[in-house]
């Protein structure tokens, strides 16, 4: 099932939540939104589920409008932020909800029930209430519940964002594995960038209602379209161009002078003595020891911007013994990595 | 599917709705009469017992008010009434031309026993009991107070009596109409309406109706209550510490009277039930209740000899022009309530 | 399907996307605001417009001959003084008293707070002249306080009405600043006590401020039932007459009508401003005085204690004993020569017997059946429908707070006792006073049923629908099973007040359609005062049974913080 978003925007009272928004999701891919909070990602999403008209534009599915189908009569399957459980039915009732809903047969629906807690790891709760559930549980139930009736579409609103860390990366793997088993096209709202780039086909940045950029994760991490880009997805340190830092042009023929370039902090070398690679001298602010991976903030000596002299981050690994706060080290830019972010 | 579900609910819904209101009309059966009454509701309840054993197939609405209230009612409702039968209220609001206009001619089987004399000659209404003018005085009070037991109108004036006497109020009351009506009669108009206010500046409070008064006299919360003649018996037979005193003056009386209403939706049984008023069985039970009973056939009881009424009530009666007190009703209740109404 | 269409199209986009709603769904739902709004309309505005009506209507077309006979004469205007003196007063003590209860069973650590809660909110459960009844049994001339004393103390008139109107209405002013005292901010006191100040500035300048709106909505309710109320006045006024009264004897008594529109207008209004007036300055406040709030942690102090203790026992006692009396004398033999027991004013041996108490149950019951869809209904259509309609069907839900009952029930009277509308079918029905009762307090079960929808996250319904459920579905399976304890409350609410209320029905009753309220009333108004009283218990038993079992009920499935007491 493939998803086409067109021109699509959605207005509250003056605030344009939804900005002239166009997308395409590939049938079978997992598509993640990404983007702080407040810019719109929900909207986008409820949009897409038919929770929401949109003032302006068009969905299509498969070619054909979205619009003219209510929501009940989409067949999404979504998960709520909060889970959204029935708290009066039990996991097997949640579960069976959607089915009777569609009016599957009695026997088909204590099968696909089974079958689908089985997926789930939950068999043996069943007959439990929500509320007798931990967190982590509680989210697979409503992930359970909404693909049991077969949904042409899977749709996440931040599924992940209140369970605790370790639950987290188990469920997310296993939201990953499901959706390769099933092949089931879903597009995922998230806050969390680690979260968009493990799971993602496809990434979609957004703020303040506008995709900012879209694209492969690896793409989007690797050449981030500006400055809030790579910001927002992975460290990378911001430099303006006018600090001399050398960049190749390559990939980008458009404009003629950069005004922003970055650097990703596993880009930046450290060294003991000036070369001539490592032009820039900096000294040791502050060091963070993260078990297979340090990273160091320094300060470079002799380049200012309008606040004062820079601070760059750099990232090695292993355990970088010996370097001390207030030791003199000289960085090195390698031109290949220094992207660059906006033109003047 | 969803549709049906719809259509489903809807029809539930309607269905029980209609239910309800169906359930509601039905109660209006068929032969079911509305009367408007100023008997007590003690009387009333006991003649409605006896009639409901005659007339176990007409169902009677009764509405009891005041009777100045019903005349202002029955005007008020003039276009559209609401009633079948007036039954038990005061000649003198009966002879108002408004409310006879609105009176079917009728002969009652029976009506030859009621003398001429407490019929319309038009046969448009009848009385067949009647009741008359009393004090209630709280025996505990006056002992209480040292005060002496008052025996005519003429002894309420005495200044003791400042706060401790109640009266009904004549414009919603028709005991208290016939009160003034009587000292009006008895005394001229001018003496009249000179006592009355003087009357005023002993009494407590003007209430709304003819019964109250003895019943807050024998509650003890005033000394003297205004009222007639029969509450004061049942309410010394209740047992409360009082004593009926009849005006020495005389006692205003008045006749309480029984029509049919022209627009009665359902005249058959309306008649049934006032040709039942002047049955045998109904004849009794007045003469367990009323004071005045026009038809001859009861006893007076034990109780209220004992209680201190005559046997010839007649001796103590004042001999009431009601056609004078018709007559001049709104005259006198409009100098009433801008002279003494609070 | 469709062809696409560019945002350039914007304008036919969004009349195409309108379109697309229009399915069965959408058609429910227009259906569902009919079936608010119109009853809405048919039973609160179109009476009230017909009594606006009436009171310009004249002999001789319209014109304000109405409004210059009643307002041209002096009574009318000693009245008026009359029913202000008495209204104000009331008013000025109930909301200090209350405020002060209220703060004692919220702010303090009185022993027993549970117990003297429960007794300030007795007199709900009574019909609303009981305290009338109860006052001159303890205080009248032959009350027991004179008779024991030997005093000659006279309650009628102006102070009795005020006592037994103050007691009246002191449970209303109690369950606001209860609430509102309850929903405290802690960090702002103990700011404040960091910062230094003593109970009485805090006092001041966190607690007062923090309750103004509780203040103001209590000043309102409590103004609008004395106002109205004609019971109280009736039974211990004597002489001193009310407007309220003189509606009362008019239109019940004479058919006055003419003078009643006129006084219900004159009455509408002032009521009608102080709602307003209230609405404006406290747009969320008033519905949202939530009882789930946590009582804030409370020092023992004991010089505060003690006074309170004090004083909420003093105001129970004075409840108790208003209450207690008539209980009492509904069971001696004659009051008050002999206080022997006897049951014999138990036998109703008046006209009607027992069968006002039955029509009020029965009218309890369907005033709580169309209350319950009615309001429950409304508070759904205007929380989760999310159309065009929300604010002005809130608003339409609970403009019935803003008109007296006296009113509604005479605008009953004008709009429907005529054969040519089709209400009439069911006028001088039991039913209709269970409409009547259901509009008078629709207001306030609309709030209850709305704030605990609000509590209900939308999410589940919006899960439903993803998940292919129709409105109705997710009404049955999810809404109404999780609503069903506020339901039961807002029943409870329906039928008791339905029990003990007597304003708008007194108008509607007619000689098959006495309840029971309306019997003590009149029993007390001919000074059968024992049988009054023993159907005053009547009520009042019946009332209390059903709020038990609604409590055994509630508390068997696990939810005791529902309240049923409003
Ligand atoms: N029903 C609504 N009415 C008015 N404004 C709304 C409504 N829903 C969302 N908004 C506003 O629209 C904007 C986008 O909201 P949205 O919920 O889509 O953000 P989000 O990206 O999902 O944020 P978060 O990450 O915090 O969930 C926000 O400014 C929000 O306040
Ligand atoms: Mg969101």
């Amino acid at each position: 099932m493939s998803l086409e978003i067109r021109n699509t925007s959605k207005f509250f009272g003056r605030l344009k939540a939804l900005d002239n928004v166009s997308l395409q999701v590939e049938s079978g891919s997992l598509v993640c939104f990404l983007g702080p909070s407040g810019c719109g990602k929900t909207t986008l999403l409820r949009v897409i589920s038919g929770l929401l008209q949109p003032d302006e534009g068009v969905l299509f599915l498969d070619g054909r409008n979205l619009l003219s189908v209510p929501a009940r009569k989409r067949n999404f399957g979504m998960v709520f932020q909060s889970y959204s459980l029935f708290p009066n039915m039990t996991i097997a009732a949640n579960v069976a909800y959607g089915l009777e809903s569609r009016k599957w047969q009695k026997s088909d629906i204590a099968e696909r029930v089974k079958e689908i807690l089985f997926l789930v790891h939950l068999e043996d709760q069943a007959l439990k209430y929500p509320h007798q559930l931990s967190g982590g549980q509680q989210q697979r139930v409503a992930l359970a519940r909404a693909l049991a009736p077969k949904p042409s579409m899977l749709l996440l609103d931040e599924p992940l964002s209140a369970l605790d860390a370790k639950v987290r990366e188990e469920l997310r793997d296993e939201i990953k594995t499901l959706q390769n088993q099933l092949r089931i096209t879903t597009i995922m709202v998230t806050h969390d960038q680690e979260e968009a780039l493990t799971l993602s086909d496809k990434l979609v940045v957004m703020c303040d209602g506008k995709i900012i950029q879209e694209g492969s994760p690896m793409d989007v991490y690797q050449n981030p379209a500006n400055s809030f880009v790579a910001r927002f997805i992975g460290r990378m340190n911001v430099l303006p161009a006018s600090t001399g830092i050398p960049y190749s042009r390559n990939g980008h023929t458009k404009g003629a002078v950069p005004n922003l370039l970055g650097i990703r902090p596993e880009h930046v070398y450290l060294t003991t003595n000036a070369d001539s690679e490592s032009v820039f001298k900096g000294t040791v602010m502050l060091i963070r020891r993260l078990g297979n991976l340090t990273r160091v903030i320094l300060r470079l000596d002799h380049i200012q911007n309008g606040k004062g002299p820079i601070r760059i981050t750099a990232e090695m690994p292993g355990q970088a013994d010996g370097l001390m706060i207030g030791h003199t080290r000289y960085v090195s830019m390698p031109p290949p990595f220094v992207r660059i972010l906006e033109w003047e | 599917m969803s549709m049906k579900t719809i259509s489903k609910s809807l029809l539930c819904f309607f269905f029980g709705f209609a239910l309800i209101v169906g359930f509601a009309i039905s109660e209006t059966r068929a032969s079911e009469i509305t009367v408007y009454t100023s008997y007590e509701e003690d009387e009333a309840a006991a003649f409605l017992a006896a009639m409901q054993k005659d007339l176990p197939d007409i169902k009677v609405n009764l509405l009891r008010l005041s009777t100045g209230d019903l005349h202002a009612r029955m005007l008020a409702e003039s276009a559209n009434p609401r009633h079948d039968v007036i039954w038990g209220w005061a000649v003198t609001n009966m002879v108002d031309p408004r409310i006879l206009s609105m009176l079917e001619s009728y002969r009652p089987k029976g009506i030859e026993k009621v003398p001429a004399r407490f019929r319309d000659p038009q046969n448009r209404w009848f009385a067949k009991t009647g009741y008359m003018a009393a004090f209630c005085v709280n025996n505990e009070i006056l002992e209480k107070k040292n005060l002496p037991m008052p025996a005519s109108w003429e002894d309420l004036l005495k200044p003791e009596f400042k706060g401790e006497v109640v009266m009904p109020n004549p414009a919603s009351s028709g005991t208290g109409y016939l009160q003034i009506a009587s000292i009006l009669q008895l005394k001229g108009e001018e003496d009249g309406w000179q006592y009355l206010k003087e009357l005023d500046k002993n009494i407590a409070q003007y209430i709304k109706s003819g019964s109250r008064p003895c019943n807050v006299a024998s509650a003890g919360e005033f000394a003297v209550g205004a009222s007639f003649a029969l509450r004061a018996i049942k309410n010394i037979d209740e047992g409360y510490p009082i004593t009926m005193v009849i005006p020495a003056e005389g006692a205003g009386n008045e006749l309480e009277a029984t029509a049919l209403m022209k627009t009665s939706k359902n005249k058959a049984a309306a008649k049934r039930f006032i040709d039942w008023t002047l049955s045998e069985n109904a004849v009794n039970e007045y003469y367990k209740w009323k004071e005045i009973v026009t038809v001859s056939g009861g006893n007076m009881p034990v109780s209220f000899i004992e209680a201190g009424l005559p046997e010839d009530i007649g001796s103590v009666m004042v001999d009431m022009d009601f056609s004078w007190s018709a007559a001049n009703r709104d005259r006198i209740l409009k100098e009433w309530q801008t002279q003494l109404e609070r | 399907m469709g062809i696409s269409i560019s945002a350039a199209g914007s304008l036919f986009n969004r009349a195409k996307n309108r379109t697309a709603e229009i399915d069965g769904e959408f058609l429910l739902k227009v259906f569902a605001v009919g079936l608010v709004a119109l009853p809405l309309f048919l039973f609160v505005l179109y009476p009230l417009i017909h009594i606006l009506g009436r009171s310009f209507q004249t002999a001789d077309g319209l014109g304000l001959e109405n409004y210059i006979t009643v307002l041209g004469t002096r009574r009318f205007f000693l009245l008026l003084y009359n029913s202000f003196a008495v209204t104000l007063l009331t008013t000025g003590i109930t909301v200090f008293l209350a405020y002060g209860f209220a703060f004692a069973t919220q702010r303090t650590r009185v022993p027993g707070k549970n117990v003297f809660r429960l007794i300030a909110l007795i007199p709900l459960f009574a019909p609303s002249l009981v305290q009338a009844q109860g006052l001159l049994l303890l205080m009248g001339r032959n009350g027991i306080i004179n008779r024991t004393f030997g005093t000659e103390y006279s309650i009628y008139g102006f102070w009795g009405i005020v006592i037994s109107s103050v007691l009246y209405v002191f449970p209303y002013a109690f369950l606001i600043f209860s609430a509102s005292l309850a929903a405290a901010d802690n960090r702002l006191y103990e700011s404040s006590r960091i910062l230094g100040a003593g109970p009485f500035r805090t006092f001041m300048t966190v607690t007062l401020p923090s309750t103004r709106f509780a203040v103001m909505a209590a000043t309102f309710v409590v103004f609008t039932l004395v106002i109205t109320d004609f019971g109280n006045p009736m039974v211990v006024g004597g002489d001193y007459n009310v407007l309220a009264t003189e509606v009362y004897n008019q239109v019940i008594g004479q058919a006055n009508f003419e003078l009643g529109t006129v006084i219900g207008m004159v009455l509408l209004l002032p009521v009608a401003a102080a709602v307003a007036i209230e609405k404006v300055l406290n747009k969320n406040h008033y519905g949202l005085l939530s009882e789930h709030a946590t009582p804030m942690v409370i020092e023992p102090h004991h010089l505060r204690d003690g006074f309170f203790a004090v004083y909420v026992t003093l105001i129970c006692l004075c409840i108790l004993a208003v209450l207690g009396i008539v209980i009492f004398a509904s069971f001696t033999h004659l009051w008050p020569y002999r206080l022997d027991f006897s049951l014999r004013h138990y036998a109703f041996d008046v006209q009607n017997g027992i069968q006002p108490l039955y029509n009020s149950i029965y009218t309890g019951l369907m005033a709580a059946g169309i209350g319950v869809t009615a309001t429950g209904l409304a508070a759904y259509v205007t929380e989760r429908f999310n159309t065009f309609f929300d604010t002005p069907l809130y608003f339409l839900c609970i403009v019935p707070a803003a008109v007296p009952g006296m009113v509604l029930g005479l605008g009953y009277i004008m709009a429907f006792n005529n054969p040519s509308n089709p209400v009439y079918a069911i006028y001088g029905s039991l039913l209709l006073i269970a409409i009547c009762n259901v509009y008078y307090y629709h207001a306030q079960g609309f709030l209850i049923a709305s704030t605990s929808m609000k509590q209900i996250s939308s999410t589940y319904d919006e899960a439903s629908a993803i998940l292919g459920g129709t409105f109705i579905r997710t009404v049955r399976k999810i809404t109404l099973p999780l609503m069903w304890p506020t339901l039961l409350g807002v029943a409870v609410f329906f039928f008791m007040r339905s029990m003990v209320t007597l304003s708008a029905v007194i108008f509607l009753m007619t000689p098959s359609t006495q309840v029971a309220a309306v019997s003590v009333l009149l029993l007390e108004d001919r000074g059968a005062v024992n049988q009054a009283a023993a159907f005053s218990v009547c009520i009042m038993a019946v009332v209390v049974s059903v709020l038990l079992v609604a409590r055994i009920l509630l508390n068997t499935f696990g939810h005791r913080h529902i309240s049923l007491i409003r």
